[in-house]
Order: structure tokens, then sequence, then C-alpha cells
């Protein structure tokens, strides 16, 4: 098949098919069938690719070698019928990194003997033959009944060759794969190599290269372990030996500990490492995943390796265990998981101390008692956090798999970090980041509650989980609030943060910047419960200066402002943006655009006192810093747009309404139903209803296709229906689409709200109600009045409609007077103002 | 290889060189029979150009190229192979070092990269994901904090490549 057309549609398809149970699966493949034939057999195909062994694909380069690329490689010459000294070279049986090997006769008469004979490969370099000769120094001071013997040491015209025990057998994971052997079996069998690499290390020998093809396993004789060929001679004794003992590449990659890998030194550990691969390989199949020091994860390699098989090879893999794959994960979820754990870890120093402890952990396992592995290992106990909840953690296994191993990632991360901040931003950074994507998938709704209940319940034994770790406590403290704030359960999400803040109080004690931040998250989860009152002197305390560092400080100033624009404070609020923006002023490595933002925030609060000219100035001096997206930036125009026609300089306003509309994308949502809206009541006052009622026409439609606006009303003025129900002289459709835009917005600057008490006063005249519309123009008045910023015209509209109000209630020598005064003003300004028309003047 | 219109400038040509030389010299360093380790390269030039230990997080720009390097480096190698050994007709390269490791097809290598090829076409993320896992010798861990994506998205993606590049491979690549 070719995976040529529509790729898009099967990949999607694809994503969701696997993401599928396999009942399901084969249910929406069906309909699948019915729907698009051609399109179902193609992803047939792909998914029996996706079970299928892919090859190279699946095997990786790792080792990928061969001749160099500065020429061919010699043609292997094949030695058989040579002899070496008494042995005659009958078959070659392999090659590795020192030489070619041969099975070989003993053929003095003497007596019949078979050998393995290693002959050093024609052109070696010094290097080579000086590895050569330390092997077979070492070999020779080795004898353990696991251990390939060295027997002998000669040569075959100029190659050096190394004599030893022919061991006919097959490597270990191969037997153990042959035999169906258990993981008891297995386990024994890894008991009898670690012996003999332990006994190596009392020599003072160290392998440096364990991997499968150099474990065997005869019949006879039980494993035997090959090849000390890039074994080093160390001495602990002597530093300035060891300092020199420094890995040359002669490993396999995929066996290699971090520290060869990086060619540092190598110790005892290194093979310490080598067995924790080998031990991976003869449990899960396959080796451990490269692990690099800066890169542990912390989390258990054999879980990784067990998630990253498909589930086809998954289950071979248990089924040559005789084992079904579920009953495998099971097993490798305890003591096995973290004794390999252990031994895999990328620092030295933090794996078994030797290879005995390691065996004798092995052993304990085989004989049911406690491991040492799960001693004090941060690690295991998060997991048997998780555990412990495990009805949850089955429920939502992927998310919550994620979010167990994200905690670990950022502990051990934050291990190496030494700094909260690190550790804590760590922590935020994963959470908010798998928290949005399940936002974003929509998958929230699903998981979320579970991820919820895991904490929930998890939190009460988090003190006694961490009795030794009270810091690891208090951070998880803070996770579980992070959690329930983003998915909205802001009392428990509360009651989280409050018990983080507690502990990091008890640890840190008051003053220290650790405890700051954890007030900030609580005032933060408080606001968006609505505990305003409370959140106030809590962030009030933490920005003062020399409480936060810079950045932190402006963090927790900017949402100081957020309480005091909710509660109307907003001198406060503005004093707050303002000591905001001086300090990101003087952050080091700031961002232009940082100063953009800023002047944006300070813009609104502006806004919202009614200075509408220093708004949008302020906003002008925004506007070529911004670096956001389209859609944003067209809301920063529509806000000056806004501003402008409030001040009542309409041609202005009608250049930066148009700005707005000429951002690419602005038109597609609610932005370009608000921008259309702002131009319809900006032509109504100019007089031309039916402009105004085309372009109100075009943004209901907008409005409706994206329900999103709703939200955004609180910035963005009027909702369209009300401004064109206002149009159409229907009071009640006015009152309808202010009520229909949700949520009553909290804070409103005195123009908006003058706008709308104006327009109801005009209905009303419309109907006829003069004393009812009355009081309302007087309000205007009185809240236009107190805005110096207003061109006069917009002083004299709400008089000039009181006055028409005043001549409908019979008040002809008042109204006379004030139209007198008024209509000039506005005629001025705005020669087709509709008002003019009302008060026959115009 | 192109650089895809990424601009060649400084520390980018300086990065590309180092990778390129480190490989070459992997392969050099081993003799008659050298073993190419294309994760230890990546490494090894991270180390040298970071002065620090690896540490991928947000290092997008590192992984990327030297994934295409080492794309580049292993095809062109497997190329060369392919050309000397074409004289016996020979398909199939022996270019392990190791009794245990079997051969590397070289036919397999080169159609897996055109294959790339066409999924590029498609789908830049994976082709560039292949590349990182593939040819660089990447996990998913590492490819997903230099991404800034989760695991399991790159595991994800990887096994759709897969099967992607397994059909083409099925239907003799282009």
């Amino acid at each position: 098949m070719t995976a040529q057309p529509a790729w898009s549609q099967l990949s999607r398809l694809f994503d969701e098919v696997i993401a599928l149970a396999p009942p399901d699966r084969e249910r929406r493949l069906a309909q699948l069938r019915l729907d698009d034939a051609d399109l179902a057999a193609q992803l047939e195909g792909l998914l029996a690719l996706d079970a299928a062994p892919g090859g190279l694909l699946d095997r990786g380069l790792e080792g990928l070698g061969g001749a160099a690329s500065a020429g061919p490689a010699a043609p292997e010459e094949d030695l058989s019928g040579q002899p070496v000294g008494p042995y005659r070279l009958t078959r070659r049986i392999g090659r590795g990194g020192m030489g070619t090997v041969y099975a070989a006769e003993r053929e003095d008469g003497r007596f019949q003997q078979r050998v393995a004979v290693k002959v050093l490969a024609s052109g070696g370099s010094p290097e080579l033959l000086r590895r050569f000769d330390r092997e077979r120094s070492i070999l020779a001071t080795l004898e353990h009944a696991h251990i390939a013997r060295l027997l002998d040491a000669g040569s075959l015209g100029e190659r050096p060759c190394l004599v030893m025990e022919l061991v006919e057998g097959v490597d270990i994971v191969t037997h153990c794969d042959e035999r169906r052997a258990g993981l008891r079996e297995r386990l024994r069998l890894f008991g009898e190599v670690c012996a003999a690499v332990a006994f190596a290390h009392q020599h003072l020998i160290v392998h440096r290269d364990l991997k499968p093809s150099n474990v065997l396993v005869s019949g006879e004789h039980g494993v035997k372990l090959l090849d000390f060929g890039v074994a080093g001679l160390f001495d602990p004794e002597s530093p300035a030996a060891a300092a020199t003992t420094v890995a040359r590449r002669a490993f396999t990659p995929a066996y290699a500990a971090p520290e060869q890998l990086l060619g540092q030194r190598v110790t005892t550990a290194t093979d310490v490492y080598a067995l924790g691969a080998l031990l991976h390989e003869l449990l899960v199949g396959v080796p451990p995943a490269p692990r690099l020091a800066s890169g542990d994860d912390g989390r258990s390699p054999l879980a990784a390796a067990l998630a990253a098989v498909p589930a086809p090879a998954l289950e071979a893999t248990a089924a040559a265990r005789g084992l079904s794959a579920r009953q495998l994960a099971h097993a490798l979820r305890g003591d096995l998981a973290a004794i390999v754990a252990v031994a895999l870890r990328p620092q030295p120093e933090r794996r078994y101390r030797s290879v005995q402890e390691l065996a004798d952990d092995v052993g304990r396992h085989l004989a049911a008692k406690p491991v040492a592995a799960r001693g004090d290992d941060r690690a295991y106990r998060l997991r048997s956090f998780a555990r412990r909840h495990r009805a949850a953690l089955a429920a939502s296994a992927l998310a919550v798999a994620a979010l167990v191993a994200g905690m670990l990632l950022a502990l051990t991360q934050a291990r190496e970090a030494r700094s909260e901040a690190l550790r804590a931003r760590a922590l935020r950074r994963f959470l908010t980041n798998e928290l949005k994507r399940e936002v974003v998938d929509g998958s929230l709704e699903a998981g979320g509650p579970r991820l919820g209940a895991i904490f929930a319940r998890g939190l009460p034994n988090v003190d006694e989980d961490f009795a030794g770790e009270p810091e690891v406590a208090a951070e998880i403290w803070s996770i579980a609030g992070e959690t329930f704030r983003m998915m909205l359960d802001e009392p428990r999400a509360i009651a989280a943060f409050r018990g983080a803040l507690e502990r990091r109080r008890a640890l840190y004690g008051d003053g220290d910047a650790r405890v700051a931040l954890a007030s900030g998250d609580l005032a933060t989860a408080l606001i968006q419960h609505g505990d305003l009152a409370e959140a106030q002197p809590m962030l009030e305390a933490i920005s003062r200066p020399g409480v936060l560092p810079g950045e932190q400080r402006r963090d927790m100033l900017l949402m100081l402002s957020r309480v005091h624009v909710l509660r109307s404070n907003l001198g406060a609020a503005e004093r707050a943006r303002r000591e905001a923006l001086a300090l990101t002023l003087a952050l080091p490595g700031r961002r232009p655009e940082e100063r953009g933002e800023g002047l944006d925030r300070l813009a609104s609060v502006l806004y919202l006192q009614g200075r509408m000219r220093a708004s949008e100035r302020t906003l002008g001096e925004a506007l070529p810093l911004l670096r956001v997206e389209p859609h944003r930036l067209a809301v920063v125009w529509l806000r000056r747009a806004y501003a402008l026609h409030h001040v009542g300089d309409l041609a202005a306003a009608a250049e930066a309404y148009a700005a707005a509309r000429r951002i690419d994308g602005a038109r597609a949502n609610w932005v370009g139903a608000r921008i259309d809206c702002g131009v319809g009541v900006l032509l109504a006052e100019r007089g031309d209803a039916g402009a105004a009622r085309d372009a109100l026409a075009e943004a209901g439609a907008l409005e409706v296709s994206d329900q999103q606006g709703s939200l955004e009303y609180r910035e963005a003025g009027l909702p369209c229906a009300a401004v064109a129900a206002w149009l159409a002289g229907d009071l009640d459709g006015f009152r309808a689409g202010l009520a229909g835009s949700g949520k009553e917005p909290a804070p409103r600057s005195p123009q908006d709200t003058s706008l709308r008490e104006m327009f109801v006063a005009e209905l009303l005249l419309a109907k006829d109600q003069p004393a009812a519309a009355l009081p309302l123009c007087q309000a205007v008045m009185r809240a236009r009045d107190a805005s110096p910023e207003l061109l006069p015209w917009r002083r004299a509209e709400p008089r000039l409609l009181r006055a028409v109000a005043l001549r409908r209630l019979g008040r002809e020598a008042e109204a006379g007077a004030a139209i007198g005064r008024a209509a000039p003003v506005v005629a001025a300004a705005v020669p087709g103002h509709r008002f003019l028309r009302l008060a026959g003047a115009g | 290889m192109t650089i895809d219109g990424a601009p060649l400038h400084g520390s980018f040509a300086e990065l590309y060189e180092e990778l390129r030389r480190l490989a070459h010299a992997q392969l050099r360093r081993g003799g008659s029979r050298p073993t190419l380790s294309t994760t230890a390269v990546v490494h090894e030039a991270y180390v040298k150009l970071a002065g620090a230990g690896p540490r991928w997080d947000g290092d997008e720009h590192f992984l990327s190229l030297a994934a295409r390097v080492m794309r580049q480096v292993v095809v062109d190698y497997a190329r060369t192979q392919g050309r000397e050994k074409r004289g016996g007709d020979l398909h199939r390269v022996d270019l392990s070092d190791d009794s245990g490791a079997g051969e590397v097809p070289v036919e397999e290598l080169l159609a897996i990269d055109r294959g790339l090829e066409r999924l590029g076409r498609e789908d830049a993320r994976l082709e560039q994901i292949v590349m990182m896992r593939f040819f660089a010798g990447l996990t998913n861990g590492e490819i997903a904090s230099a991404l800034g994506l989760s695991e399991r998205s790159i595991e994800r993606d990887w096994r759709k490549a897969r099967v992607f590049l397994l059909a083409t491979l099925g239907g003799k690549g282009s």
C-alpha cells in the first residue's frame, strides 16, 4: 500500500484509532469501512504495520559500524586450518572488538581439547595491541567457574593470540527466551553473572563491556562470562592511576553507562550499570533507553520500557516468560523496577555501591524479603504514593502516569538544581503543560476529576509518605493546589495552597521568598474564588520591596492590581501597575515587548478610571512594542478606538477602528464583531442609520458564530445585539441584548455606564416615557462632567437629550434654553447627530 | 544536504562542522572495524560546545541540527559502502563490529532516508522526530524536552511516522 493520498486524513484517523481499546477500534473500523472503504483499507494497512516488526527502524543505528569512510575494509581472511602453538584453528565462530575468535583443537597428540582462540585483527593499531596484551595479563589472574578461563597465549605469525576456554553456549537472553524461562529462572542466572563480576571486582578488574553476547550460558557449566577485553586494571589505593583510567570507546552503547558515553572515569559502578542493563533486557526483552547524567528522569526504566513497547511485541515478550502482558507488567512493577532503577542510576555514586549489593537485593527479592532498593528511594515512595490509589490510576492511566512521571522528573531534577525556584518552575511547567494539553484536547473533563481524586485522597498521606523530606511534602501540597486551581475546584485549591503555605512557613520561616511565593499561590486561588478581601492583604505583604526578586515581585503587583480593579480601587490599581511597569523596565535582559505589555495593562486601568485620553495615548505607546498574535493586537486597537470614540474624537476613532479591521484575521471572530459594532454606533451617532445597520448586520452574524466572544465583553463595550436593538428603537431588545452578554461584567468605565444609560434614556423617549428618561439624562450629565478629557460635545450630548425630554414634558422654556446652549456645540462637532433631529435643531 | 533555509551564520555553521567532524573522527578512530554511535557523537558534540553535560531542555535548535547532520553522515556513509560493495552485487553490507549485532542493510537504510523525504513533505514534525530518534539516537524523553512536548506525544508521533515509513518501504519507496 502507499501512504501517499490524503495523509493528513489518515494521520488523524490513525491517532484516533490507536487511542481506542480493541473492541472500540473494531467498531470504529467497521463504521469506517461503510463510510469509505478505501480509507478503511489504508488505515488497516497502517495498523497492521504498527503491529509488525519494523526491521532497521526498530533496531536503530546504534553500533552502526563497518569500514572507515577512508577506505573499504580489508576482506576478512579466514585463518581456519592454521596452527597456533599446539592448537589448530578449526572454524571461525565470531568477531569481537578485539579480534576474530576461532574454535580450535589441541593437536599435539597428548590429549584432545577444544578451545577458543582469539586472533588479533590484522592491521591492528598499537592501541589494539596494548589492549590485547592487557587482556592477556588480566585474564591470567582470574579463575572462576563463571568466567571463561585464559588457558594460554601464543601467536600466529605477527598476530598475538589468546587461547581460552571454549564455551559452547548461547547468550543469556537468547538462552532464556528459547527456554521460555520464567522470571525466577532469569533472576537466578543473573545472580550467577553478578557473582562472577563481583569476583572480578575483588581482583580489581572491571569488565567495562558487559552485554548479552558476552554472557553465554552452556548446558553443563551454567553462565560463562567472556571477554574481559576492555577491562582495565585499576587500583583504588592509587588515585593517580585511577585518574588515568578513562573509558576508551570500546563499549556497546546500549549497555554503556553514562560515564562511558561521556568519556568519564570508569569504575566498578560502570559494571553495576551494565548489569542493570542486562537485567533490564532479561526482564523486558530490550536494553534500557540510554540514560545521561543530567537526564535522570527518576522514573523506573522498566516502566518506561514497558510503556514504549507496542502491545503485540509486549505480548510476545511476556509469552517468552510464560506470562501474559498484564502479569508481566504487574511482576515488574515493584521490587524489580526499583532494583533496575537503582542499578541504572545515571550518577555512578547513586547506584548500588557494589555488584554484591545488587546481587543481594536480587536474592532478597527471590526470598520475598524487602529489598534495599526501595529503602531510601524518593522515587520509590512517590510511586508507592501513586500505587496507593491504584484504582484511580487504572482509571486514567495515561493522564496519571504522565503526572506521576512528571513529578518524579521534576523532583529528580530538583535534587540537582538545588534551588527551590528551579524546582517549583520545573513542577509548574510540567503541570501547566500537561493540564493545558488536557484542556486543549478536551480530555480534561474526563481526566480532570480523576486527577483531582488522586490528590484529594492522597494529600492526607503526603506528610507521612515524605516524613523525612518535608520540602517534598510541601511541594506536593503546592502541586495539588495548582492542579485543583486549573480544574477550577477553588475550595480544594485554597485548602491545598494553605497546606503548602503552612508547611513552607514552618520549614523556612516568614520572610523567605519561598513562603512569599506560596502566599502568592494561595492569593491567586482566592481571587479566582472571589475571596478578594483575604487575598488583598496577602498580596500587599508580599509585593512590598525586598520580599521577592524583581520579576516575581512584579507578578505579585499585577495580581494585586487585579484585586484592586475587581474591588474598584482604581487609583490603587493604577499605582500597582505603574510600579510593576517600573520593575519591568529595571529587569536585566527584558524584552521590548514586556514594556508594551506593561503599558497595555496600565492603559486598561486608565480606561476604567475614565481617563480616556491617557489610556489612548498609553495604548499608542504600547502598540509598536507588542509582539502578540494578530487577534490580540486587534483587541488593543479596538480598545484605543473605544477610548477615542468615548472622548468624542470620532475621526480618530474611525481610523483606529479601521486599523483594527485591517489586521489579518481580526474579523474572523468576536473581535471582528466588536469592531463592526463600534463602527455601527459611530455611524449612527453621525446620523447615518442605514450604514450603521449594515455594519451591525455583519457584526451580528460574526458574533453568533463565535460563542467565545461573550467572555470578552467586559473589555469590549456593548453586545452587538443590544446595539442593533438600540438602532431599531427596541428598548426591551436592548435590555435583553445586555442581559444576553452573560455574566454582568464587573468593572466598567464611567463612559460605558453613561453610554448605556443614555441609550436607555433615548429608547424611553422613543417609547414616549420622558419622565423616566429625565433622571437618566441627568446621571449621564454628571458622569460626563466628571471627565474633563471628554470633548465638549460629549458633555453637551446628554444635555441635548434632557432638553428633548423636558420639551416632551411640556417644560418648553427650560428645554428651549438648554437646546440653545447644547445644540450648537454638538452640531459643530457632529453635524448629523441624531439628537439634533430629535431636538428639531438638525 | 540542504539546511532547510535556516541561516548559515556563525554558531550554526560551527555546530554543523563540529558534528560532522566528530562523526567522521569516530569512524576513523575505530581503525579497520569502526563503530558509529550516533548517540555518542551527539552527546560528545554537546558536551564540547556547551561545556556541560547534555541538558536538552529547550535545545530544539541544537538537536534538530544534530539530527539532520547525523542523517547526512549516516546516509553518505551507507551510500559509500553500498557503492563499494555493489561491485560484488551485494545488497547487504556487513557494517557490524560485533558478531552478535548482525548487519546493517544499506538498501533499507537508504530506503528509510527516501521515505523520510516523502514524510517530510507531508508532515515536517514527524520527519524531525524520526531524524532525532532514528538518526541521532535520542530517546523520547530527550526529544520531548527539546521540543517542549510530552513523551507521550513523541511516542504517538513516532508510531505514526514508523508506519508511514514502513508503508513506503513496503511500496519500494519512491
